[in-house]
């Protein structure tokens, strides 16, 4: 065996190699060197902003939509804070973990597929934004998302703002709800220069809808950190290198303040019982401004903030009293004999009639024998009255004196004082889908082809006792009664009192708005308001009945005919068909009947006999509002 | 410590600190760097890594303390002893990232491949260390240490591992450079690796191949290709180091690295951390420190007693060298992606007790040069 540590060699054949591959080494070395200078230095700005902008994401912010407050400061519309889950396509692996996200969020197969379509078709810039997928989540959701999101990427949860309606049913017509916005929508509020994103919530109806511009705030814009996977960091114990960069601040939405007093809406409420379906509407008489607007059957808004599901929806549709109305602005119907106090007032201001030389006078009197025929055609009164002046004839609500009245007249005064009032067209509430009702006049009957474009003296019978063609609605009623009783002063309804910014500054303030001031002399004005004082207090007044003595009330009854389907005979019909053919029982009045501030106008669908039906939900209204809301 | 046998003598420590203080400047920078990138991982490998240095450093002591020569005797015992090692991870292996490198004792994973290195740097210098010839070597002389690094090159690649299997031959050939060649014997040399190279191709993996064209692609395109995950890599760390700019963005503030932009950025790619982190600066002072302990072996290697301390010094000088070019060069986008450690940087105990094992051979062969005290130390008998 050769010896373990033999000599040391031959190191000469080793000589002169190193500095070779030293050499060698230091160029390759000084490569890496310029190559890194070239990367850092000369290239430095470059990287930096490829690195910022890898972590870098903008994300827009939702805001806080502003609050709805009434009259006395209760909230009709406030947030809450919920959680929603949201779903960030572009990280997202739909194939792999969707199942798992329906499962924990528990979502219907319906729901489930729908999103799953969602999230497959967004496309660009808008697979980078948060989609969201469940919201109001609750604490089983919340915890199992907590503990398994980091097993999902392009899963988050985040904090956002729910809408909540405190008083559900109850003026659930006039806030309105919100849902989410559509994509045209998106475009068209764009165009406009509102920026929406798809799963946004947009007022869909009611005050949420016409005042959306002032409640949705402006969003803002942050700039977030996330890492490879696009999950945004949280402070992590060495800061700095994460954390919130706001681009432009989220400014919340401002609030709104109405003249609509929730408690009275509770009254008017109360005063409904036992009736399925009616509206009223109370109007502050002196300002024109709401004080309670009211339609039954109503419905439930939150229930629309979350989407609704078929079967509540089918339920909504299927009620045959369109609960989805609001019927005070929204639907129009017949006056009947609420109408008749505008026809004596034109009466009474312009004695002139039709016939030269024919002078209106006030204490000439007519003999109703329960009919008034004319051409061959009888128009009946709701009984024989005998002989009334145009006093007795509002109180008793006698059609023929009316009758005679009208044909002395003629339609188009008839017309012409309605329109003065405001009827035929819309009042300009803030609110949606508001109808104008309808005045016919002569030139109306002539344009239309079911009349064989004529006119026929007939119609303005017809047309005096509120029937026929003649259609109002609850809001015009409403301000009409009470420019009839202030004395002429026709103001436009207003709901919003006051817009205030987030901080409680006043942004704008709502005076009332007077359209037109009603020619009428002292004299008129007393005579009316006499007659419909006569109407409740008087023994044969329509509405004294179901009077009470103690407050001063006036007003007017009326009953309106609906059409009639007779299609069978009364006794084969069903209870439901016999009650839909009653007529609808109506009531306008105002209180203190000396010194008006609230008029009601209360309608209750297929009520009756409008003194016996809608006059006792007006008195209470009035007798309510006076103890509880304005105490005299 | 110890000796000085002969009269006159006096006993002195021999300890080769610029070397020492250099390495140990590296060690430190690289457990601070390590500590940032497993900060996003997992914190505990940090930990691991603190033990592995422990034991390295106390193996390269140990080394040192011994005369290389000593290693001569159980080269064979060596070589042979990590082949088959790697034979068994091939068969009974633990698998991470699609390739079986690791075998488990117990509590600790061993990647015997790394040992591998210092194992071939033994053997070829074993087999060089002997003869001295006036006239030059041809290929003949080249057959037997080509044949010992082509084995476990071959069971490396079937791992697979294409960086350590590239770093095996490249030991081999920067340990021939010492060695006096005829010139035919070069070019056919040259030659034979030319028709090796498409051959060892075809047998390489579909995703090893894949980097490779998507890195060339990258040279010659504007085009990024970052839906491929190699190409999406080195561009990912080109924007880390690059986004450093001169001074860095600081310690743990790399946001490349810190929200896991830069991948495998405790094994691969802590290089890109570092220049995350600490900018131009920092990695200037890196290839500083890493240039000197290079140049630093290859004078132990010039200075050594003995043909065989001259070979393993220059080895281990390879060793480094060619793992800090390679790992550098893909960091930096010069080079395609290939796993290979950057020593004393990188995540992994083997590659640390490797390194560490390398430099104490280093010592050992510096303490016993012509004229130190500790020249003859051991060698009488």
């Amino acid at each position: 065996m050769a010896p373990l540590f033999g000599p040391p060699g031959e190191l000469s054949e080793f000589r002169g190699r190193y500095r070779w591959i030293a050499l060698f080494v230091a160029v390759v070395f000084l490569g890496l060197l310029a190559r890194a200078a070239q990367l850092q230095v000369f290239e430095g700005y470059e990287y930096v902003e490829k690195s910022r902008h890898n972590v870098e994401r903008t994300r827009d912010i939702p805001t806080e939509r502003g609050v709805v407050r009434d009259a006395e400061g209760q909230l009709l519309a406030y947030n809450t804070p919920a959680y929603t889950a949201f779903v960030t396509p572009e990280f997202f692996d739909v194939e792999e973990d969707w199942e798992t996200v329906v499962r924990y969020l528990n979502l219907g197969p319906e729901r489930a597929a729908r999103l799953r379509e969602q999230l497959v078709k967004l496309r660009g810039l808008k697979r980078y934004q948060p989609y969201p997928v469940a919201e109001n989540l609750d604490d089983r959701q919340l915890a199992l998302l907590m503990a398994h999101h980091t097993e999902l990427d392009g899963l988050s949860v985040e904090e956002t703002p729910m809408r909540v309606y405190p008083l559900r049913q109850l003026a659930a017509h006039l806030v309105g709800y919100l849902n989410e916005i559509s994509e045209d929508e998106i475009e068209r509020q764009r165009a406009e220069g509102y920026r929406y994103f798809p799963g946004d919530k947009v007022g869909r109806t009611g005050l949420e809808r016409v005042w959306e511009r002032e409640l949705r705030g402006r969003r803002g814009r942050v700039t977030v950190i996330v890492n490879a996977k696009g999950v945004e960091k949280g402070k992590d114990p060495f800061g700095a290198t994460t954390g919130r960069r706001y681009e432009i601040r989220p400014v919340p939405g401002n609030d709104l303040i109405l003249s609509f007093n929730a408690r009275l809406e509770a009254i008017v409420d109360q005063a409904f019982r036992g009736h399925p379906a009616g509206a009223a509407v109370v109007l502050d008489a002196r300002t024109g401004f709401v004080l309670a607007m009211y339609s039954k059957p109503s419905f439930d808004p939150n229930a629309f903030i979350q989407g609704l599901s078929t079967a509540e929806q089918r339920i909504l549709q299927e009620n045959p009293f369109f609960p989805q109305h609001d019927k005070t602005v929204m639907d129009h119907y017949f006056p009947g004999s609420l109408l008749k106090p505008f026809l004596a007032l034109a009466a009474l201001e312009q004695p002139q009639m039709l016939e030269p030389g024919d002078l209106f006078d006030p204490a000439s009197r007519f003999d109703c024998e329960g009919a008034y025929e004319l051409a061959g055609q009888r128009f009946r009164c709701t009984k024989v009255h005998g002989l009334v002046d145009l006093h007795e004839a509002i109180v008793q609500s006698c059609n023929v004196f009316f009758f005679q009245l009208a044909r002395r007249m003629g339609i188009d005064r008839l017309a012409q004082i309605a329109r003065e009032f405001g009827f035929g067209s819309k009042t300009g509430i803030a609110l949606t889908r508001e109808v104008p009702g309808l005045v016919p006049d002569k030139a109306w009957f002539r344009s239309r082809p079911e009349y064989g474009f004529q006119y026929r003296v007939g119609y303005a019978l017809l047309a005096a006792i509120g029937q026929h063609n003649t259609k109002v609605t609850l809001l015009q009623l409403a301000s009409a009664y009470a420019a009839l009783a202030n004395g002429g002063y026709l103001y436009r309804p207003q709901l919003v009192k006051e817009v205030l910014y987030p901080d409680g500054r006043v942004r704008m303030s709502f005076a009332p708005e007077l359209l037109r001031r009603i020619e009428m002399s002292s004299d008129s004005h007393r005579r009316i308001l006499d007659a419909l004082r006569g109407v409740v207090e008087a023994p044969q007044g329509t509405a004294h009945d179901q009077w009470t003595p103690g407050l001063e009330i006036a007003g007017k009854t009326g009953t309106a005919e609906v059409s009639r389907r007779r299609e069978r005979r009364r006794d084969q019909r069903t209870t439901e068909e016999r009650y839909r053919e009653r007529d609808h029982a109506w009531f306008a009045g105002f209180a203190p009947a000396d010194d008006p501030e609230i008029v009601v106008v209360v309608l209750v669908e297929h009520g009756g006999y409008g003194g016996r039906y809608a006059a006792p939900i007006a008195f209470e209204i009035f007798r309510e509002y006076f103890k509880r809301i304005a105490p005299r | 410590m110890t000796s000085g046998t002969g009269p006159g003598r006096t006993r002195r420590i021999v300890l080769d600190l610029p070397l020492v203080f250099a390495v140990a400047c590296i060690a430190v920078l690289g457990l601070l760097n390590l500590r940032s990138a497993v900060s996003v991982v997992n914190l505990t490998f940090y930990e691991t890594q603190l033990k592995w240095f422990a034991a390295g450093g106390t193996a390269a002591l140990v080394v040192w303390l011994v005369d290389h020569r000593v290693f001569l005797r159980y080269t064979w015992v060596a070589y042979a002893v990590v082949v088959l090692l790697l034979v068994l991870v091939l068969v009974v292996g633990r698998q991470a990232n699609q390739a079986q490198r690791w075998l488990n004792l117990g509590p600790i994973g061993l990647q015997p491949s790394e040992f591998m290195k210092i194992a071939i740097i033994l053997a070829v210098a074993r087999l060089f260390h002997g003869e001295v010839r006036p006239e030059p070597r041809t290929l003949k002389d080249f057959l037997l240490p080509a044949a010992l690094t082509a084995v476990p090159t071959a069971l490396v690649l079937k791992q697979p591992d294409l960086g350590t299997a590239l770093i095996y031959p490249l030991i081999f050939l920067s340990m021939a450079m010492l060695l006096r060649v005829r010139a035919r014997s070069v070019l056919f040399a040259g030659l034979g690796i030319a028709v090796t190279v498409p051959i060892a191709w075809s047998f390489l993996h579909g995703y090893q191949k894949e980097r490779v064209v998507t890195f060339f692609a990258s040279l010659f395109s504007k085009e990024q290709l970052d839906v491929q995950d190699a190409a999406w890599q080195t561009t990912q760390s080109k924007i880390a180091v690059g986004s450093g700019h001169i001074f860095g963005k600081g310690f743990l503030h790399g946001t490349q690295n810190q929200l896991g932009f830069v991948p495998f950025q405790h094994t691969d790619f802590p290089f890109a951390v570092w220049g995350e982190e600490h900018g131009f600066v920092g990695v200037a002072l890196l290839i500083a420190l890493y240039l000197f302990v290079v140049l630093w072996a290859l004078r132990i290697a010039s200075r050594a007693r003995d043909r065989f301390g001259a070979l393993v010094a220059v080895g281990v000088a390879a060793m480094i060298f060619w793992h800090v070019a390679i790992n550098m060069g893909m960091v930096l986008g010069l080079l395609p992606v290939v796993g290979v450690t950057l020593p004393l940087f990188s995540y992994g105990g083997s590659s640390v007790l490797a390194n560490l094992l390398g430099v104490g051979l280093l010592l050992s062969i510096s303490a016993r040069r012509t004229g130190s005290p500790w020249e003859g130390l051991g060698g009488r008998r």
